[in-house]
C-alpha cells in the first residue's frame, strides 16, 4: 500500500518537475507556482500528459521490481541506528537502485513526450539527481521533497473522488477561515524562505579575505592616537565588559566573579589583605618603639619603666597603625611633661643614681 | 520560642528596653547544656503522633555519630576568633530563613562557613512555584550578604511535603 | 637587658636597612637559578588573585547534561522551556534587586557591622571594616541631598547618568564645577547621549533583555545639556571637541560632527584617531551614491593621514561598517577587500567586528553565493586567542552561522566555527541569550539538513535540553529529520519534549509530528510501536486536557483544535491492536467521538484509514466504533463511505457483500427488528449516503474550480 504510494509519488515529482521551467523560474516564488499548477491543469486535457498518466498506470501495475524487494529497499534503508555498520553501504546501495529506477523512468517519461527525448531525459535527470548527489544525506533530500508532494497529491486524490465533498470541504473552509489565511501565509512564507535552499545548486566563489589590493594611504610610522579622552575610553571598555559578560557557569568563574567586586578573600590567603597602607611600613617600626622614648623620657626610674612597658605592649598589638602607636606614646609625654613638677618634686624624674647604684 | 518572640516585640513596642537583656538572655544559650537530660530530647506524646526529622530523632550524644552539626565554622575551635559573633550570626540566618521562607523550611537550617563565604542549607517544601522560589533565593542571597557583609550562597532541597523528612513518630 | 642596648635615632635607619635587605633578598632570590650546588628552584612567577581561579575554571568545561550553574540544582527548580529559563533566572534577580532596594532605602538599619578590632565606630552607620564597595549601600541623590564635587566624581565614575546630571544641577551647573570634571561630564553625556546606561550589577536582566538593533537613525539630542555644555566652554579644549565630535558621530549626527569637525581643523585644534572612526562610521548619512560615499570614505582617510593620526583596528571597523551599511555589489565588495589589505599593510589584523560587517557585505541574503567564511575562518583559527575589542564583536558568530545555515549551507563550516566558539572562553562571544538562541537555530537548522543523521542525533543529545530549548521552527526540522531517518523511538521521545518546552499546542507542530509518526510506524519494532501508539494516545489526551482548562477558564488563549486529519492519524496509530481489550480501542472511540462531535477542523485527507478501521473493529469485535467510523463518512460525504458501510457489514454479520446489498434493499422496517444496534447504524449511514450524494453532487458542480484554486493556495 505505503509503496505503491511512494511509487506513485515518485512519479508526481517527475510530471512536477516537467511541467515547471528550469531553475530559474524557480527563483520567482509563489506566483509562478500557481501559475505552473494552472498551466498543468490546462495540458490535463494535452495529449502529452495523457501518455504520461497512461505510463504511469502502467508503470503502477507493473511495478520493475517486485513489490517486497521495493518494500524492503524502501523502508529498511531509514532504520539506519540500527544497523550502523552497514548504514553507508545500505544508503549507497539504495541510491543506486534509486538512480536506477529514476533513470529508467526518465528514459520512458521522455520518450512518451516525444520531442527532443535525450534533452527531456537529461533534464529530469539533472533535476532529481543533481539533488541527490549534492548533498551528503542523498535520500533525506529526496524523501522531504516527496513530503513535501504529499499533501497536493492527497488533495487531488480527493478532488477527484467526490464531489459533494467538495462542497463540504468548501464550506468546512469558510467556516474556518481566520486560521486558514495565517497558516497558508506561513506555508508561503516558509516556501520562499526555502528557496535559496534549493538553489544552491551552483559551486559558490571563493573569495580570499586578504586578495585585495591595498588603497596606498597609509605607510607606517609612528603611533600617534591624538587627543585621548579617558573616560570615553572607560566607557568604551565598560560597554565591552557588558557585551561580554556572562552569568558565572561554574563555582570558580563565581569565585573570580566575587573576588573582582572584592567580595571574597584574595587568593593565596594572606592574613596582612586589606592593609593596604600598612605594606610600606616595616614590621620593626611597629615593634620598636623605644626610639620615640629618646629625647623626653628619663633614661632610668618608674616613668622610664612604665614607658617601657607601654612600647611592649604597644608592639604587640595588631590592631593600631604605626601612627597611632606613636601619639599613644605621645600622649603620654604631653601627660607627663604637664605634670613634671610634681613627678621632680616626688623624685620620679630624675631618679637618682643612688637607686641605680641600689638596684645594680 | 513564639511566646517569647511576642514579649520581645510588646517590650520593644513599650520602650522597656532594659528588660530586654534578660529576655535575650533566656533566648540564646551558648554556655554547657542546662541539662544534658532534656535538652535537645523531645517528649514521647501519648498518641504517639510527633512528627520527627531524622535531626531531631537523634539526641545531641549523637552528633559526629550519627547526625552532624548544624553549624559549620572554626571559631569555636581553639584560639578561634569571633565566637559570639558567629553564634549570633548563625541565630539571625535561621531565624530569617524561617520567616522569609514562611512554613516553608522542613528541615535545620545548616550553615556552612569557607573562608568568609556562608553556605546555607536547608529542604524546602514545594508550596509556591518555583518562580516565587527564585524570587526568595535572590532576595535572601542578596541580603543577608549585605547584612553579614560577606557572600551568602543558599542551597536548598526541595521535597513535596513535609511528611517527606519525616523519619518516625513518638 | 633591654634599655641598656643604645642606638639613638638609629632604629628607624636600621629598619629601613632591614627593609631594603629583606626586599632584595626576595627579589633576588628567583633570578639566579644557577646556583652552585646544581640546585636550581624555578623562577618565581608573580599571580594575580584570581589567576589560580582561572587555572581552575579552565578545566571545568560545560557540562550539557546539567542546567546552567545559575540556576539552583534541584529538579524542582531545573528550568525545561525557553520561558522557564528566563523567568527563573529574572524571578531570582528581581529578589537581589529587591534586597539591594531595601539596603539602599534603609541605609541607616544595616548598622550591626562593627566586627574586628572592636571599639572603632567611626560613623553611626556602616562600621564594616573591611569596608567593601560592593555590599555597602549606594547614594541616593534627590533634592534634598547635600552633593560636593566628590559626589559627582563618584556619579561619573559609575556611569549614573540620571544621578550626574542631578548632581550637577544641586551643585550649581557649568560655573561652579572644575573644567577636569566638567570635560568628563560631557564624555559620560555624550557617550551615552543623555540616556541612562544598563547596570553592570544586574547581568542576568542585559542577558535576556534581547535588545534589537539599534534604530540607525539622528538619534542625538539636539540642544541638550551636552550641547549647552560645549557651547558655555571657553576656551573649547581639544577634549571637548573631540568628545562632542564622537557623541553627535556615534548618533548619527552626521553633518553636525563633520561641520564640528572640519571646524576644529580649521582652528588647528588636534583630533584624535577615534574622532576619524567615529567621523567614517557616518559617512553614509552624508552623502547618497555609491560613487560618492567611496570618494567620501577615501578622501576622510587621506585627512587623517594628513593629520598625522595613526589609524588602528577601530577604523578598520568603521570603514567595513560604512561600506557594509551601503548595500552590497561589486564595487563595495572591491572596496571593502582594498581597506582590508591597506590595514594589514601597516599592520592592523581584522577583529571579529570587521569580520561580521564582511559577512554582511558578501552574503547577502538574495544575492549571489560567496564562500568569504572559509578564509575567514582560516584567518581566525589562526590567532592564539580572540580578543573582544568592540561591542559588536559578539554579532560576529550568530551572523557567521547563520551564513553556514542559509547561505552557504555548508555542515563542514558550521562544525568548525562552533569548535571555534567553544575554544578557550570564546564563548563569551556569543553576546546574550537572544543571540545564542539564534545561533543554535542556525546550528541546528544546518545540521538536520546536512550532517549525518547519526552526527545530528549527537548533536541534539548534548544540546537540547540544557543549553538551547528548540524554537518551533526548529522543531519542525527536528521532527522532520527524525522522519526522514525513521527513528521512530525518537519521534514519540519527541512528543514528551514538545510537551515539556511548551511547545504541545501549537497544532501545527503536532499534526506534522503525527503525520511522521504515521509515515514511519510501518517499519518500526512492535516495541517502538507501542511508544509510539501511547504517545500519539496521550496528544489526544492532552488536547482534551486543554480543552477542559479553557471551559474552567484557566487559559486565557482559545485552544486550537487539531485538525481531522490529525485525529485520523491517532485513529489509525491507534488502532493498530490486536488484542480487542486492548486501550488502544478507547483511544480510538474518543478520537472518533470527536470527529462526530464536529471537534476537529476539515475532515481527514485520507478517509481510507477510517474505512480500514471499521473493517479491523467490525473483525475484533468492536462494532461500536466501527459504526461511529462509518456514520462519520457518511456524514462528511466521502463517496467511500457506500463500500465501506457495505463491507463493514458483510464483516459484521458474516455474509458476503452481495448478501449485504440484498439486505440493504429491504425494507428499513424489517431491518430494524433483524439487525444488531451497531449494524443497523451502518445500515443507516449507508441509506444517508445514497441519499446524500445525489444532493450533493448537484449542487456542487459550479463551485469545483473554486476549490480547485484554494487547495493549490495551500
Amino acid at each position: 500500500m505505503l509503496t505503491r504510494l511512494r511509487l506513485k509519488r515518485d512519479f508526481k515529482l517527475f510530471v512536477r518537475c516537467l511541467s515547471e521551467k528550469p531553475p530559474e523560474s524557480e527563483g520567482n516564488s509563489i506566483n509562478l507556482q500557481t501559475k505552473d499548477q494552472e498551466e498543468q491543469k490546462k495540458n490535463a486535457k494535452d495529449t502529452q500528459t495523457e501518455k504520461i498518466q497512461a505510463l504511469l498506470k502502467s508503470m503502477m501495475t507493473a511495478p520493475k521490481i517486485n513489490e517486497s524487494e521495493y518494500r524492503q529497499k524502501f523502508a529498511t534503508a531509514p532504520e539506519i541506528p540500527r544497523k550502523r555498520k552497514q548504514k553507508t553501504d545500505g544508503i549507497e546501495e539504495t541510491t543506486q537502485n534509486i538512480e536506477q529506477n529514476l533513470t529508467k523512468a526518465a528514459e520512458e517519461v521522455a520518450q512518451a513526450m516525444g520531442g527532443d527525448v535525450k534533452q527531456t531525459e537529461a533534464e529530469l535527470l539533472s533535476r532529481v539527481l543533481g539533488k541527490i548527489n549534492q548533498t551528503s544525506t542523498n535520500l533525506s533530500d529526496l524523501l522531504i521533497g516527496m513530503k513535501v508532494d504529499r499533501s497536493k497529491d492527497a488533495d487531488d486524490v480527493i478532488n477527484k473522488e467526490t464531489r459533494g465533498q467538495q462542497v463540504k470541504r468548501l464550506v468546512e473552509k469558510s467556516q474556518s477561515e481566520a486560521p486558514k489565511p495565517r497558516y497558508i501565509q506561513r506555508k508561503q512564507k516558509a516556501a520562499t524562505d526555502r528557496q535559496p535552499v534549493k538553489k544552491s545548486l551552483p559551486a559558490s566563489a571563493v573569495v580570499n579575505v586578504f586578495s585585495g589590493e591595498p588603497l596606498g594611504i597609509f605607510k607606517p610610522k609612528e603611533v600617534n592616537y591624538g587627543t585621548k579622552l579617558e573616560m570615553w575610553e572607560t566607557l568604551n571598555q565598560r560597554e565591552l565588559n557588558l557585551a561580554t559578560l556572562q552569568p558565572p557557569a561554574n563555582y570558580f568563574q563565581k569565585m573570580i566573579l566575587w573576588t573582582e567586586q572584592g567580595k571574597v578573600w584574595k587568593f593565596p590567603i594572606n592574613n596582612e589583605q586589606g592593609l593596604e597602607e600598612e605594606k610600606n611600613v616595616h614590621f620593626s617600626e611597629h615593634i620598636f618603639l623605644d626610639t620615640h622614648l629618646e629625647g623626653w623620657c628619663p633614661t632610668r626610674g618608674p616613668i622610664r619603666h612604665f614607658m617601657e612597658l607601654v612600647c611592649v605592649g604597644l608592639s604587640k598589638n595588631p590592631f593600631y597603625t604605626v601612627q597611632e602607636k606613636k601619639d599613644h606614646i605621645m600622649w603620654y609625654k604631653e601627660y607627663f611633661e604637664s605634670k613634671k613638677d610634681l613627678l621632680t618634686e616626688v623624685g620620679a624624674w630624675d631618679a637618682k643614681p643612688v637607686d641605680q647604684e641600689a638596684s645594680a | 520560642m513564639n511566646s517569647s518572640i511576642l514579649k520581645l516585640a510588646q517590650i520593644c513596642t513599650t520602650g522597656q528596653i532594659n528588660q530586654l537583656s534578660t529576655v535575650l538572655a533566656s533566648q540564646l544559650h551558648i554556655s554547657a547544656p542546662l541539662c544534658r537530660v532534656v535538652s535537645g530530647k523531645y517528649r514521647i506524646t501519648k498518641k504517639k503522633d510527633r512528627p520527627l526529622t531524622y535531626e531531631m530523632a537523634n539526641p545531641p550524644h549523637f552528633i559526629a555519630h550519627r547526625k552532624s552539626w548544624n553549624s559549620w565554622n572554626t571559631s569555636s575551635l581553639k584560639d578561634g576568633l569571633r565566637r559570639s559573633e558567629t553564634a549570633v550570626e548563625d541565630e539571625f540566618i535561621r531565624r530569617f530563613m524561617n520567616g522569609t521562607w514562611h512554613g516553608l523550611v522542613c528541615s535545620e537550617v545548616i550553615i556552612k562557613r569557607q573562608f568568609n563565604h556562608i553556605r546555607v542549607a536547608a529542604i524546602i517544601r514545594r508550596a509556591v512555584s518555583p518562580m516565587k522560589m527564585y524570587f526568595l533565593l535572590g532576595y535572601t542571597e542578596e541580603l543577608l550578604s549585605n547584612w553579614i557583609q560577606c557572600p551568602v550562597t543558599l542551597e536548598l532541597q526541595t521535597v513535596d511535603s513535609f511528611k517527606d523528612v519525616v523519619f518516625k513518630y513518638i | 637587658m633591654y634599655s641598656n642596648i643604645f642606638l639613638p635615632r638609629q632604629w628607624s635607619r636600621i629598619a629601613c636597612l632591614c627593609r631594603t635587605v629583606s626586599t632584595v633578598e626576595a627579589q633576588k632570590l628567583p633570578q639566579n637559578s644557577n646556583s652552585s650546588d646544581g640546585i636550581s628552584p624555578p623562577p618565581r612567577i608573580p599571580r594575580g588573585p584570581t589567576d589560580i581561579l582561572q587555572a581552575l575554571a579552565a578545566t571545568v568545561g560545560p557540562d550539557p547534561t546539567a542546567a546552567h550553574y545559575k540556576y539552583h540544582d534541584d529538579p524542582y527548580l531545573i528550568p525545561l522551556s525557553n520561558f522557564r529559563k528566563r523567568s527563573y533566572a529574572l524571578s531570582a534577580e528581581a529578589g537581589r534587586k529587591a534586597a539591594a532596594w531595601i539596603r539602599d532605602e534603609h541605609a541607616d538599619l544595616f548598622t550591626t557591622r562593627e566586627w574586628d578590632p572592636p571599639g572603632k565606630k567611626k560613623t553611626p552607620y556602616l562600621n564594616a571594616d573591611p569596608y567593601i564597595e560592593a555590599f555597602a549601600p549606594r547614594p541616593i541623590y534627590n533634592d534634598e541631598s547635600k552633593v560636593t564635587e566628590e559626589d559627582f566624581n563618584y556619579t561619573i565614575q559609575n556611569a549614573l547618568l540620571e544621578d550626574a546630571i542631578k548632581v550637577y544641577e544641586l551643585l550649581g551647573g557649568a560655573q561652579v564645577i572644575s573644567d577636569e570634571l566638567k570635560i568628563k561630564f560631557l564624555q559620560l553625556l555624550c557617550f551615552y547621549n543623555e540616556k541612562e546606561p544598563i547596570s553592570m550589577d544586574w547581568v542576568e536582566e542585559r542577558w535576556f533583555a534581547a535588545n534589537t538593533r539599534e534604530r540607525q537613525a539622528a538619534t542625538w539630542r539636539l540642544g541638550g545639556l551636552a550641547d549647552s555644555i560645549f557651547t558655555s566652554m571657553e576656551p573649547k579644549t581639544p577634549e571637548a571637541y573631540c568628545a562632542v565630535i564622537q557623541g553627535m558621530a556615534k548618533y548619527y549626527q552626521a553633518e553636525r560632527a563633520h561641520a564640528l569637525a572640519q571646524e576644529a581643523i580649521e582652528q588647528g585644534i588636534p583630533l584624535s584617531t577615534s574622532v576619524f572612526n567615529s567621523l567614517l562610521s557616518c559617512i553614509g548619512f552624508l552623502k547618497e551614491g555609491t560613487t560618492l560615499r567611496i570618494e567620501a570614505l577615501k578622501t576622510l582617510l587621506s585627512q587623517m593621514n594628513e593629520q598625522g593620526l595613526t589609524p588602528n583596528h577601530e577604523t578598520l571597523t568603521a570603514c567595513l561598517r560604512s561600506v557594509s551599511a551601503w548595500g552590497g555589489g561589486k564595487i563595495l565588495q572591491q572596496i571593502a577587500l582594498q581597506v582590508i589589505a591597506e590595514f594589514r599593510q601597516i599592520g592592523i589584523q581584522p577583529g571579529l567586528s570587521a569580520y561580521y560587517y564582511l559577512l554582511c557585505l558578501f552574503c547577502k541574503e538574495r544575492g549571489a553565493q560567496i564562500d568569504i567564511l572559509t578564509s575567514i575562518l582560516n584567518d581566525l583559527e589562526k590567532r592564539e586567542k580572540l580578543v573582544p575589542q568592540e561591542a559588536t564583536d559578539t554579532n560576529f558568530f550568530i551572523t557567521a552561522m547563520g551564513v553556514c545555515s542559509d547561505h552557504l549551507q555548508n555542515i563542514d563550516l558550521a562544525e568548525r566555527l562552533h569548535k571555534l566558539l567553544m575554544k578557550d572562553d570564546n564563548y563569551k562571544l556569543v553576546g546574550d541569550a537572544y543571540k545564542e538562541s539564534i545561533y543554535y537555530r542556525h546550528y541546528i537548522t544546518v545540521t538536520c539538513r546536512h550532517a549525518p543523521f547519526e552526527k545530528t542525533l549527537q548533536l541534539l543529545d548534548t544540546l537540547v535540553p540544557n543549553v538551547y530549548v528548540p524554537e518551533p521552527s526548529v522543531m519542525e526540522e527536528i521532527i522532520r529529520t527524525l522522519e526522514v531517518g525513521g527513528a521512530g523511538d525518537r519521534l514519540a521521545q519527541a512528543w514528551s519534549q514538545l510537551v515539556i518546552f511548551g511547545h504541545a499546542n501549537r497544532t501545527r507542530l503536532v499534526e506534522r509530528l503525527l503525520d511522521a509518526f504515521c509515515n514511519c510506524y510501518q517499519y518500526q519494532d512492535d516495541e517502538v510501536k507501542a511508544k509510539i501508539r501511547s504517545a500519539a494516545a496521550d496528544i489526544l489526551k492532552f488536547g482534551q486536557m486543554a480543552e477542559e482548562k479553557e471551559e474552567s477558564g484557566d487559559r486565557r488563549s482559545p485552544v486550537q483544535k487539531l485538525s481531522a486529519t490529525a485525529i485520523s492519524n491517532i485513529i489509525e496509530l491507534c488502532s493498530d491492536v490486536q488484542d480487542k481489550a486492548d486501550p488502544g480501542w478507547d483511544i480510538v472511540g474518543e478520537a472518533l467521538n470527536k470527529l462526530r462531535a464536529e471537534q476537529a477542523m476539515g475532515v481527514p485527507a485520507r478517509p481510507e484509514i477510517l474505512i480500514e478501521v471499521a473493517k479491523k473493529a467490525a473483525t475484533v469485535g468492536k462494532p461500536g466504533i466501527a459504526a461511529t467510523a462509518v456514520t462519520y463518512l457518511a456524514d462528511c460525504g466521502f463517496e467511500e463511505a457506500l463500500t465501506a458501510s457495505v463491507q463493514t457489514l458483510s464483516l459484521m454479520l458474516n455474509r458476503t457483500e452481495e448478501e449485504v446489498q440484498a439486505l440493504l434493499q429491504e425494507d428499513r422496517t424489517k431491518l430494524t427488528s433483524a439487525l444488531h444496534p451497531s449494524a443497523l447504524v451502518v445500515a443507516e449511514a449507508y441509506h444517508a449516503m445514497k441519499t446524500g450524494t445525489t444532493l450533493h453532487s448537484d449542487s456542487s458542480t459550479s463551485s469545483e474550480s473554486d476549490s480547485d484554486s484554494s487547495s493549490d493556495n495551500e
